[in-house]
């Protein structure tokens, strides 16, 4: 059985509580066990912190970092965006002597070390390289044939390839291949690697909804059913992005968003009531029809 | 090694006035030093396709050339940090981790974005981007989940106090007059 400790992050336990019960679930199921980081905080977010201050951003990382060194235990992240940080802040000071060093004096006040002792993965290398398909397949009970989804990988489980290595960041596969392995159909799609868009909601949103539209525009294109994600960011700029869009009358789609736990939790015969899917701002509804019909 | 070296050497064109001097200039111009300005960067860019102002072969022109001066300050704000430039350029350059780099020297200036203040605020008040709601309670336990995790909110602020950002914490922007 393996074991990690897991970091949930800020948007996943605080805003997206469907996504947290539907990986606790699956990943209990494929015999993966979880230990909660105490006292870990914001990852920090690798968008505002690290644009604010890129030596705050290597401390507070690398502070999470030293709790589950702690814990003598490998990180899983459900997130992207706390991968990003977590597994960078991770490479970088294992590598740079001197800079450890320094942050290690910050630390030092908390009574605290990074000694770069455990390795950063995300839920998506857990599932495919820990794991493995195989395995998933086993546990699926309802076949999803039929269903077609478009599998976004979003920007930061992919890039910069050469830190962060879960992929080829050019065409992608590991994502398509557990989506598949619940029978459903991973329809290839243009602008796969595009940006869900979310990273600028801040400073510009009408640009930021434009990617969003752009990428519904080539998945409903491919005649999907549905996405499948694999971070909060991108689920929320999905599910309630539709909805600013038909709002701003910018389009009526109603695309469902599913977390990856999420399609494997259906597939492992899992209600919708126990993954919260009623929580889900594009009703599932219509998928949950296709698979049960 | 080359790009480990290069992956933190890209961050910062300045002296940090916290602790952690992270000022890798020198080695921050070697890794811009091998663009040829072909353009790569900038015919990927999903902004830049949308947006003539964002032109990351030109940012990375003028930060090579030493005329930051010449980046308009709301262009390095465009950049979503997909990093696709990183992963087209032909020569190993980082163009998103330039604008970083870029973004941390404005905020030493005191250009700080609004939604960037309200959260290092938020990660001051409770260590979470994002505040607790009782309705997000309920849901948890409706899903039968623990309680949301609790930080040490003092190791936090100890932290963003040592590096010296205590001074972005509370509405007002630098510079504005007391009312």
């Amino acid at each position: 059985m393996k074991e990690y400790a897991l970091f949930l992050g800020c948007m996943i336990p605080l805003r997206l509580p469907n996504m947290e019960a539907s990986a606790r679930k699956v990943l209990e199921a494929l015999d993966v066990k979880l230990l909660d980081m105490m006292e870990a905080s914001c990852c920090p977010d690798p968008i505002g912190i690290q644009s604010l201050d890129y030596a705050t951003w290597l401390s507070l990382g690398a502070r999470n970092i030293t709790i589950a060194e702690d814990m003598n235990l490998d990180v899983l992240t459900l997130c992207n965006g706390c991968f990003e940080t977590l597994k960078t802040v991770n490479e970088i000071l294992k590598k740079d002597g001197s800079l450890r060093e320094k942050v290690n004096t910050v630390l030092s006040g908390l009574g605290r070390s990074f000694k770069g002792k455990v390795e950063v993965k995300h839920l998506i290398e857990v599932l495919y390289k820990d794991v493995g398909v195989r395995k998933i397949k086993e546990n699926v009970v309802t076949d999803l044939a039929g269903v077609n989804a478009a599998a976004h990988y979003g920007c930061h489980v992919l890039r910069p390839s050469s830190i962060l290595k879960v992929d080829n960041p050019n065409e992608p596969r590991i994502l398509d291949e557990l989506v598949e392995a619940t029978g459903a159909r991973s329809v290839p799609y243009l602008k796969k690697t595009l940006c869900c868009g979310a990273t600028i909601r801040g400073t510009s949103k009408d640009t930021s909804l434009d990617l969003t539209y752009e990428k519904i525009k080539q998945a409903k294109r491919s005649h999907a059913d549905c996405f499948v994600v694999l971070c909060p960011t991108c689920f929320n700029q999905f599910d309630t992005g539709q909805v600013e869009l038909r709002s701003s009358g910018k389009g009526d789609s109603s695309l469902p968003v599913l977390y990856l736990p999420e399609l494997l939790g259906i597939a492992f015969g899992m209600n919708a009531e126990e993954l919260g899917l009623g929580l889900h701002k594009i009703k599932t509804k219509s998928l949950l029809d296709k698979v049960f019909q | 090694m080359q790009q480990n070296k290069e992956s933190t050497a890209t961050h910062s064109t300045h002296q940090q006035s916290g602790p952690i001097n992270v000022d890798h200039k020198d080695e921050s111009e070697r890794s811009t030093r091998p663009c040829y300005q072909c353009g790569t960067c900038t015919g990927g860019c999903p902004i830049a396709k949308r947006n003539a102002e964002f032109n990351p072969r030109r940012i990375v022109q003028r930060f090579l050339m030493k005329r930051e001066d010449r980046i308009p300050s709301s262009s390095i704000w465009l950049c979503l940090l997909c990093h696709t430039c990183i992963e087209r350029c032909p020569q190993e350059v980082k163009p998103s981790h330039v604008i970083v780099a870029l973004r941390n020297k404005a905020t030493q200036d005191g250009d700080v974005k609004d939604y960037i203040r309200e959260e290092l605020n938020q990660i001051y008040a409770t260590g979470w981007t994002i505040p607790s709601m009782p309705a997000i309670a309920k849901r948890r336990e409706t899903l039968r989940l623990p309680p949301a995790p609790t930080t040490n909110v003092d190791e936090v602020r100890n932290i963003i106090k040592a590096m010296g950002l205590d001074r972005f914490l509370g509405d007002r922007k630098e510079g504005e007059a007391e009312k």
